[in-house]
């Protein structure tokens, strides 16, 4: 379907609404420069991430949580930073100010956010199961990335009047809410995703993450990291923790599977850690609260 | 049944029906133990009443036998608890069709730890 004047209209409202977005801490701006300086280490980050008390204390909390598993309590970023690697905190760092900046949407015509981040929780679990199974170098990226694929459509349901009758439609025809999405205004939430990523200066991989993660087909960079999420979020949604305002499983694409080279046996692994890893992740889920 | 008001619910109290959203899917199996933060989630989601057992009170756990093997009841509902989830994937897969391999590779997948994860909760219970 080509875009019509309404789509368009729609489509520039939403860019006009990105200025109104809520702001993420400095702290995640300031990481994501220091993330590009080899010079950096460990101290320097943990001092910038340190002044924010707020985000410090969420960053412990998670790094000492079950999901983790470590034996020995960390009590300072610093610490976390060398026994986690940077990219870890700083995905970690990332996920909980956007749930933050975020988490007071609430319930939005239908849209309940802890659904959406129990999804989008499942999503990030089961992406770095399937990373670290197939392609481990990659399980940070599909961490992140599978946490915050959604984005977009948080952004969607504050932001378009008739959102309601996307939700509807998925809800009478047995649709994914991209799919309805895609129907009605022929753009979905990777696209605004993407959009709202590349607005806070996210890292390149991660918007593109955010961007590519319902068509793998359609990208050859980071191509890894988002087959990951596509699967993961079609494993998560397998496991019942489906997408809010889906009415259809989403389905796997044919080439994502065969880059990965999943089978029955992988498939079946990457299942059961997704399913023990949500065991063990309620202190993500805290953050939406 | 013993139904509490969720201010009477403390954590460690073990659910004895599954806690679903407006949409039926399931968000807490049953026999899942409540946590005080998943208790704060609960109260946040607006639910005023949850089907509840103390940790040491008779409910399920009094079926048990003991040697540890479940009662014939207990037995019956491990048996529909996985009926109710085949059930779940069968709605949830609806758009699936037989020739999709690679689909019902994963929905196999998903029953197995499925059930797997409702016999593991009955041997614990």
């Amino acid at each position: 379907m080509s875009p019509n004047a309404s789509n368009l209209d729609e489509l520039e409202k939403m860019l006009g609404k990105l200025d109104d977005l809520p702001t993420l801490p400095t702290v995640v701006t300031q990481i994501n420069s220091m993330a590009k300086d080899p010079s950096t280490n460990a101290a320097d980050i943990g001092k910038v991430i340190s002044n924010d008390a707020s985000l410090s204390s969420k960053i412990l909390k998670l790094v000492n949580s079950a999901y983790y598993g470590f034996p020995r309590k960390i009590n300072n970023v610093t610490k976390a930073i060398v026994l986690l690697g940077f990219n870890k905190v700083k995905n970690i760092a990332i996920s909980a100010s956007v749930v933050d900046a975020f988490k007071h949407t609430g319930k939005i015509q239908g849209f309940d956010f802890f659904e959406f981040w129990e999804h989008s929780l499942a999503t990030a679990i089961s992406a770095e199961a399937t990373a670290k199974e197939l392609a481990p170098d990659v399980a940070d990226d599909a961490f992140v990335g599978g946490l915050l694929h959604d984005l977009g459509k948080v952004v969607m349901v504050s932001s378009l009047n008739d959102i309601d009758a996307v939700f509807a439609r998925a809800r009478s025809e047995g649709l994914t809410f991209q799919d309805a999405a895609k129907v009605a205004f022929d753009f979905d939430q990777a696209k605004i995703g993407a959009l709202v990523a590349e607005h806070w200066n996210f890292p390149e991989a991660l918007v593109r993450c955010i961007r590519y993660w319902p068509y793998p087909n359609r990208t050859r960079q980071h191509t890894e990291a988002v087959n990951c999420i596509h699967v993961g979020n079609v494993i998560s949604s397998a496991l019942g923790k489906t997408s809010c305002g889906d009415n259809a499983m989403p389905m796997i694409h044919p080439e994502a599977w065969e880059a990965l080279e999943l089978n029955e046996e992988n498939v079946l692994k990457i299942t059961s850690e997704t399913a023990s890893g949500l065991d063990n992740a309620s202190a993500f889920l805290e953050l939406a609260v | 049944m013993p139904i509490k008001p969720i201010d009477e619910v403390e954590p460690g109290d073990v659910l004895i029906n599954p806690i679903q959203d407006s949409m039926g899917r399931v968000l807490i199996q049953q026999g899942e133990a409540i946590t005080e933060q998943l208790l704060n989630v609960l109260k946040r989601r607006g639910y005023v009443e949850i089907d509840v057992k103390s940790p040491e009170g008779s409910g399920v756990s009094a079926s048990y036998s003991q040697s540890g093997e479940p009662a014939f009841s207990e037995t019956i509902s491990g048996d529909e608890d996985v009926k109710r989830m085949k059930e779940e994937l069968e709605s949830r897969f609806h758009n699936v069709e037989d020739t999709d391999r690679e689909m019902i590779i994963v929905k196999n997948a998903a029953e197995n730890v499925l059930t797997a994860k409702i016999a593991s909760k009955k041997g614990l219970s």
